[in-house]
């Protein structure tokens, strides 16, 4: 059974203290509650509030029920925090942050590119370089012999 | 869990169990199967998927156990240390993806049903989602007063000290909670009325 708190004075304590009983009731951590209004000093209208207000949170307590989290999940995050999982790469790239691994992509992106721009330029330089291999082969098979003197 | 020396740790208070986890991972272990199922149920109601609920759930304890060297108990509770962490982190996600708060309800609608007759059931979903919408639409201190106290089932002493406030504040804050939770369904059944649903929200 709920008791005032006359260590608090506002207008709205006995309802603020009704309430508050009522939620540790539908919480179980009291197991009594007296939803009755106090039969003095409360107008109709007050009275009207109060109960609505008692409805609702009922209604608030049935449907924010506690969610539990998957047994896969509790077991491999408790590996991970008391060391009894292998620390994998893989681990240690979970555990980073998301901007750290956003800045990890963005700089193997780079260096990837330019590796990439690197190898294709010197690819082409090889190519060039064929080339002109070939064509002086070919130039100097064309090139006319030079007379003799007599 | 048992500690290297053979103590049960299941029966050490938080204070023993943090000053022993700074050498003793098993401890932590402790700490963390008492809290890990609160931490989880506040974050997945507060981000509205499990996905993101494991993934900030498992960040909250990585963080606490990279920081514990420097937690102090000075009149902030083990659990509402982590607690003010998992909001911090809650946060930092609205913010991140640039959401008004205003979460999927899929998952929330499909979760918390009961076992009800087929033709009640349809009710019930729609009665469930009209109010998670409406909680949704509360101020962040508001929706997380309510998760603590009805998912989390914590007393209101233990929301003060997560909250940093008085029990007496949070009784008057619960009872504004209510009120505009209320002008929130009012609200969300006359569609055309935004301009008085703003209104409401500023007066409470």
């Amino acid at each position: 059974m709920f008791t005032f708190d006359s260590s608090r004075h506002n207008k709205d304590q006995w309802l603020e203290d009704l309430l508050a009983a009522q939620a540790d009731a539908l919480i179980g951590e009291i197991e009594e509650f007296d939803p009755r209004l106090p039969s003095k000093g409360i107008s109709p209208a007050q009275a009207g509030e109060a109960n609505a207000l008692l409805t609702l949170a009922s209604h608030v307590a049935q449907n924010l029920a506690p969610i539990e989290p998957s047994a896969a999940f509790l077991d491999r995050l408790h590996d991970e925090l008391t060391g009894n999982e292998v620390v994998t790469l893989l681990v240690r790239w979970r555990k980073l942050p998301a901007r750290y691994r956003l800045a990890a992509r963005l700089g193997g992106l780079t260096i990837t590119a330019g590796l990439a721009l690197i190898a294709a330029k010197r690819g082409i330089n090889v190519v060039s370089s064929l080339q002109r291999r070939e064509e002086g082969k070919a130039d100097s098979a064309l090139a006319l012999k030079s007379p003799t003197s007599a | 869990m048992t500690a290297p020396n053979g103590q049960d740790y299941a029966t050490a208070d938080d204070s023993d169990l943090v000053a022993r986890a700074r050498q003793d991972q098993a401890a932590f272990g402790e700490l963390y199967q008492r809290y890990v199922k609160k931490i989880y149920g506040y974050i997945y109601f507060r981000t509205g998927n499990h996905h993101d609920a494991e993934d900030l759930t498992a960040r909250v304890f990585h963080r606490a156990l990279i920081h514990i060297d420097a937690y102090v108990e000075r009149g902030v509770p083990f659990q509402a240390w982590l607690y003010r962490i998992a909001h911090n982190l809650v946060a930092n996600w609205h913010r991140d993806r640039n959401r008004r708060k205003v979460i999927p309800l899929d998952e929330f609608v499909a979760a918390g049903l009961r076992s009800e007759a087929p033709e009640e059931t349809t009710e019930s979903e729609q009665e469930r989602e009209r109010l998670v919408e409406a909680i949704h639409r509360l101020p962040e201190e508001r929706q997380q007063l309510l998760i603590l106290k009805f998912v989390d089932r914590l007393s209101n002493q233990e929301i003060g000290e997560i909250m940093d406030r008085s029990e007496g504040a949070i009784k008057s804050l619960y009872h504004r909670t209510l009120l505009a939770l209320r002008d929130e369904l009012t609200a969300g059944e006359q569609p055309q009325d935004g301009a008085r649903r703003s209104t409401m929200n500023q007066r409470r």
